[in-house]
C-alpha cells in the first residue's frame, strides 16, 4: 500500500486516539463536577424543602402547557394528573393540535368545557386558532383547539395566551411528580435571572402510576428500556447537572422545563421549520440573551421529576435517536456564530465547541474509527492486539462512567430502592458498552444522513 | 500497527485499561457500599425513630415534662434527633408546638456545636435548628459574614421570626447584599419580621433612591403589611424617581392603600414610556378613584400595550361601574375586542 495512505490512517488513528483520549476525560471532569454540585444540592435540600411556606407563598405563577396530537387514549388522564400538581398558582392549558381523532370531544365533555375568553397576551405567528375554552368544574383549565402546525406551532399558541410569568412546557404523555413544579421553580426565587429551569425525566417503564402519579418504582422488564433507564442517569447526572454547574447548559428536556415567558417572546419563541424545537430554543435564548448582554442564567435541578415512557423496540428507539441527532446537528449548526465568542461566555467557549466535536462528530469519528481498524486487520496492517485493547479501553472507559453515574444516583435520590435494582443497573452499565453504545453512534450517524439530506419528519 | 510510537500508544492504552478498571472496580464497590451505608442509616434511623417517638408523643399530649423527657431520651445529641422532632413540630400548633419546642431547647449544646463547626454542612444545620428552636443564648455565636449564598440566606430565613430588633437589623441589610433574589420572596421574609421593622422599610424607600432593588421591596413589604406608612410621602416619591421598578411599586401600593384625594397624582403616568408603570398606573388610579371617564377608558384600550388593556379590563370587571360608550366608539379601540369581552 503506497506510504502516503498509510500516512493518512496513521494519522487518523492518531487523531481518533487523542479525541477518544480527551472525550472521555471531559466527561470525568464532568462527572467530578457533578458528584460536587449534587453533594451541595443534597445539603441544601436538607435544610429547605420545596414544600417550604416561605416558598410556596413567593412562588409565581405557572402556566403549563400541554400540546397534543391525536391523544384521545390519556388526555384526561393526562390532564387530571396536571391538575392534581400542588402549586399555589398554575394554570393548564391543554393546546389541541388539530387532532383528527376524538381528542377535543373527550376534553370537552371530561371537563365540561364551555367557549371562554382568554387574552393573548403575545402575538407570535402560529396556524389559526379555532376556539377557546375553559372548564367549569376546574377554571384554571382551558383548552385551546387550533389548526394543525406541529408541537412548536402548538406551544407558540400556549405562549401567546398564557397569562403567568412563567410557563412550564410538557409532553402530554410525562407524569410530574405532585411537588415537581414546586421544585423547579426555586430558581426562579432564589435568583430573577433565571429564565429556564429544567428537572429530570426518568423513565415510567416498569413503574406503577394511579391516577397520573406514581405509586412504585421499579425497573422495566425490557432490556432496551433498561438501558435507557442508565443513559438516562448518566446523561443527567453526568451531563446536565455538570454544565448546569458551569453555566453553560444547552439542553432543557422538552419533555419538562420552565420557562420565563417575556424572555422566550423576546427571542421569537419556538422554531417551526426545526425537529429538536426544546434543544434549539435554549441555543437561541443563550445568543439572545448573550447579543443583548442580558443577565441570565439557566438551570438543571436533579430533583424534581418528569417520568416518561421510552421506546421498547430498536425501530421506535432508533427513529428517536436519530430524530434527536437531527435535533442536535439544527441547533448547533443555527447557532454557528456563537462558536468560541467570548460573549457567549462558557456557553460559546466550552459547551458549543463540545457539543460540535464530540456530539456532532463523535459518532462519525467512532464509527470510522472502528472501520478503519477492521480494514487495517484486514490488509495485515495492524494486530488484533491493539484493536482490542482499544476496544477494551473504550468499554471499560463507558463502564466506568455508567457506574460513576450510579454512584451519584445513591448519594442522592436512590430512587430505585431495592438492591436488585442495583445489581440490575450495574449489570446493564457492563453489558450497554458491548452493542447498544454502537448501535446509538449508528442511529446517531443515520440521523446526521438524514439532517443532510433535509428530511424533516418526525416518523 | 507498525513502529514505536504504534508501541508507546499500545502501552498507553494497556495502562489506560489496567487503571479504569481499577477505578470502575472502585466505583463498583463504593456503589454497593453507598447502598448498603443508605439502607443501615436509614434501618437505623427506623430503630432510632420507634424509640423516640413514644417520649416525643408524650410532651405533645403534656403527660411527660419535656425535662424528664430529654433525660429519657437516647441519641438526643444528634442532628437526626433535631431534624425528627422538626418533623413533629410543623404537624402541631399552640401549646403542643411550644412544649416540642421546650424540649428541643434543651439540646442546645449540640446547635452549639453545629454553630461553631468548621465544617459548612454543620453550620447549615446549626442555622436552620436555630431558627427552628430560637434558644436565645445561641444567637451570639451566629457569622453574619454574607459571602456564603446559601448559609446567609437560610440565616435569613431561619432568623426572621426571632425577637430581636438589632438581629433584625443586621438580618435586614444581609438580605439585600444578594441582588438577585425574587422580590417578592424577600418581601415575604420581611413581613414575617413584623411590623417593628417598618421605620427600617420606610427610611429604605426614602433614603435610597439608588437603590431601586431595596425601594422596590421595601415599598412592597409595607404594602403586604397593609401599613399606610409611606403614603404622606406618595407626592415625593413619585416625583422624585424616575426608576420603573420604583414607580410601578409604588403605584401598586397606592393601588392598594391609597385614597382618592390622591388619585389626581397618577394621571400623568398613564403616558409613561414603560407599560408596567402604565399598567399599575390605571390600577391604581381605577382603585383609588372607584370610577373612570371615556376619555380614561379610550386612553387605557388605546395603549401599545395588550397588558395594559388586560389589566384595566380586568379592573373595569370588577368595579362594575365603567361608564357608557357606544359601540362603534369601542370598535374604534387599538383594543375593542379585549373592552367589548371583558367589560362591555
Amino acid at each position: 500500500m503506497p506510504k502516503i495512505i498509510m500516512d493518512i490512517i496513521r494519522i487518523f488513528n492518531y487523531v481518533v486516539f487523542i479525541y477518544f483520549i480527551t472525550l472521555n476525560l471531559w466527561y470525568f471532569v464532568l462527572n467530578i463536577l457533578a458528584y460536587k454540585g449534587l453533594k451541595k444540592y443534597m445539603l441544601r435540600l436538607q435544610v429547605t424543602q420545596p414544600n417550604d411556606k416561605l416558598l410556596l407563598k413567593s412562588a409565581p405563577p405557572v402556566t403549563l402547557l400541554t400540546p397534543a396530537f391525536n391523544e384521545s387514549d390519556n388526555c384526561v388522564q393526562s390532564v387530571n394528573s396536571q391538575l392534581k400538581i400542588q402549586y399555589p398558582d398554575m394554570k393548564v392549558l391543554f393546546i389541541n393540535d388539530g387532532s383528527t381523532d376524538d381528542t377535543l370531544e373527550k376534553m370537552i365533555e371530561a371537563f365540561k368545557m364551555i367557549p371562554a375568553f382568554l387574552p393573548q397576551t403575545s402575538f407570535l405567528e402560529t396556524q389559526k386558532v379555532k376556539e377557546i375554552y375553559q372548564s367549569q368544574t376546574h377554571p384554571n383549565l382551558f383548552l385551546i383547539d387550533k389548526e394543525n402546525g406541529k408541537k412548536a406551532d402548538a406551544l407558540n399558541v400556549g405562549i401567546n395566551f398564557c397569562q403567568t410569568p412563567l410557563f412550564c412546557a410538557i409532553d402530554n404523555d410525562s407524569m410530574l411528580e405532585q411537588d415537581s413544579i414546586a421544585r423547579v421553580v426555586i430558581p426562579f426565587i432564589e435568583d430573577t435571572r433565571t429564565i429556564v429551569s429544567g428537572g429530570i425525566i426518568r423513565m415510567a417503564n416498569g413503574c406503577t402510576f394511579e391516577e397520573g402519579h406514581i405509586t412504585k418504582v421499579d425497573l422495566p422488564k425490557n432490556i432496551l428500556a433498561r438501558f435507557q433507564v442508565m443513559e438516562y442517569l448518566r446523561a443527567f447526572y453526568g451531563g446536565r447537572l455538570a454544565w448546569d454547574i458551569i453555566d453553560a447548559s444547552l439542553i432543557v428536556s422538552g419533555a419538562f422545563g420552565v420557562f420565563r415567558h417575556s424572555v422566550v417572546v423576546a427571542a421569537g419563541g419556538y422554531r417551526h421549520n426545526t425537529i429538536g424545537e426544546d434543544m434549539e430554543l435554549i441555543v437561541r435564548l443563550h445568543k439572545y440573551c448573550g447579543d443583548h448582554k442580558i443577565p441570565y442564567k439557566i438551570r438543571f435541578i436533579p430533583d424534581p421529576v418528569a417520568w416518561t415512557e421510552g421506546p421498547t423496540t430498536l425501530r421506535t428507539l432508533g427513529r428517536q435517536r436519530d430524530r434527536w441527532q437531527r435535533g442536535l446537528l439544527d441547533s448547533i449548526l443555527s447557532n454557528i456564530t456563537m462558536l468560541f465568542r467570548p460573549r457567549y461566555k462558557n456557553v460559546g467557549m466550552i459547551a458549543m465547541p463540545f457539543y460540535f466535536i464530540y456530539e456532532m462528530l463523535g459518532p462519525l469519528i467512532e464509527i470510522m474509527g472502528y472501520m478503519v481498524f477492521f480494514f487495517l486487520i484486514l490488509i495485515g496492517y495492524a494486530t488484533w492486539t491493539y484493536v482490542i485493547a482499544f476496544l477494551l479501553v473504550a468499554v471499560i472507559l463507558g463502564m466506568c462512567l455508567s457506574v460513576f453515574s450510579l454512584v451519584l444516583e445513591e448519594l442522592s435520590f436512590h430512587r430505585y430502592p431495592k438492591f436488585r435494582h442495583l445489581l440490575n443497573l450495574i449489570g446493564v452499565a457492563i453489558i450497554e458498552n458491548i452493542g447498544y453504545r454502537q448501535l446509538n453512534s449508528w442511529w446517531r450517524i443515520k440521523g446526521t444522513w438524514s439532517f443532510m439530506r433535509k428530511k424533516q419528519n418526525w416518523y | 500497527m507498525h513502529g514505536s510510537s504504534d508501541e508507546v500508544i499500545l502501552i498507553i492504552l494497556i495502562l489506560m485499561i489496567s487503571v479504569f478498571f481499577l477505578i470502575t472496580l472502585f466505583l463498583f464497590m463504593v456503589t454497593v457500599y453507598l447502598r448498603i451505608s443508605n439502607s443501615f442509616k436509614a434501618a437505623r434511623l427506623r430503630y432510632r425513630c420507634k424509640k423516640w417517638d413514644p417520649i416525643i408523643l408524650s410532651v405533645m399530649d403534656g403527660s411527660l415534662a419535656p425535662v424528664k423527657a430529654h433525660e429519657k431520651l437516647k441519641w438526643k445529641n444528634s442532628t437526626e434527633y433535631l431534624l425528627h422532632l422538626e418533623l413533629y413540630i410543623d404537624m402541631v400548633k399552640s401549646e403542643e408546638k411550644e412544649r416540642l419546642l421546650e424540649l428541643g431547647r434543651l439540646s442546645s449544646e449540640k446547635l452549639h456545636d453545629l454553630l461553631i463547626s468548621g465544617n459548612r454542612k454543620n453550620r447549615l444545620y446549626g442555622v436552620h435548628l436555630l431558627g427552628l428552636f430560637h434558644p436565645e443564648d445561641q444567637y451570639k455565636y451566629l457569622r453574619f459574614d454574607g459571602s456564603d449564598f446559601e448559609l446567609t440566606l437560610t440565616m435569613i430565613r431561619e432568623m426572621r421570626t426571632v425577637n430581636d430588633f438589632r438581629l433584625k437589623e443586621r438580618l435586614v441589610n444581609l438580605l439585600f447584599i444578594f441582588k438577585y433574589i425574587s422580590p417578592v420572596y424577600i418581601s415575604n421574609i420581611l413581613v414575617d419580621m413584623g411590623e417593628d421593622i417598618v421605620p427600617i422599610l420606610r427610611m429604605l424607600v426614602m433614603e435610597r433612591k439608588g437603590h431601586p432593588y431595596e425601594q422596590v421591596i421595601a415599598i412592597e413589604t409595607i404594602r403586604r403589611m397593609h401599613y399606610t406608612d409611606c403614603l404622606d410621602i406618595a407626592e415625593k416619591i413619585l416625583k422624585e424617581n424616575s426608576n420603573p421598578m420604583v414607580l410601578t411599586s409604588y403605584l401598586r401600593y397606592m393601588e392598594e392603600m391609597g385614597n382618592e384625594r390622591q388619585a389626581g397624582m397618577v394621571r400623568h403616568f398613564f403616558k409613561h414610556p414603560v407599560s408596567q408603570v402604565r399598567m399599575a398606573a390605571v390600577n391604581a388610579y381605577l382603585a383609588m378613584c372607584g370610577e373612570s371617564t371615556p376619555n380614561d377608558i379610550s386612553s387605557f384600550f388605546n395603549d401599545p400595550s395588550v397588558q395594559v388593556a388586560v389589566s384595566a379590563a380586568k379592573k373595569l370587571n370588577l368595579m362594575n361601574n365603567a361608564p357608557f360608550i357606544e359601540l362603534d366608539q369601542i370598535d374604534k379601540f387599538k383594543w375593542g375586542n379585549i373592552y367589548k369581552r371583558m367589560v362591555y
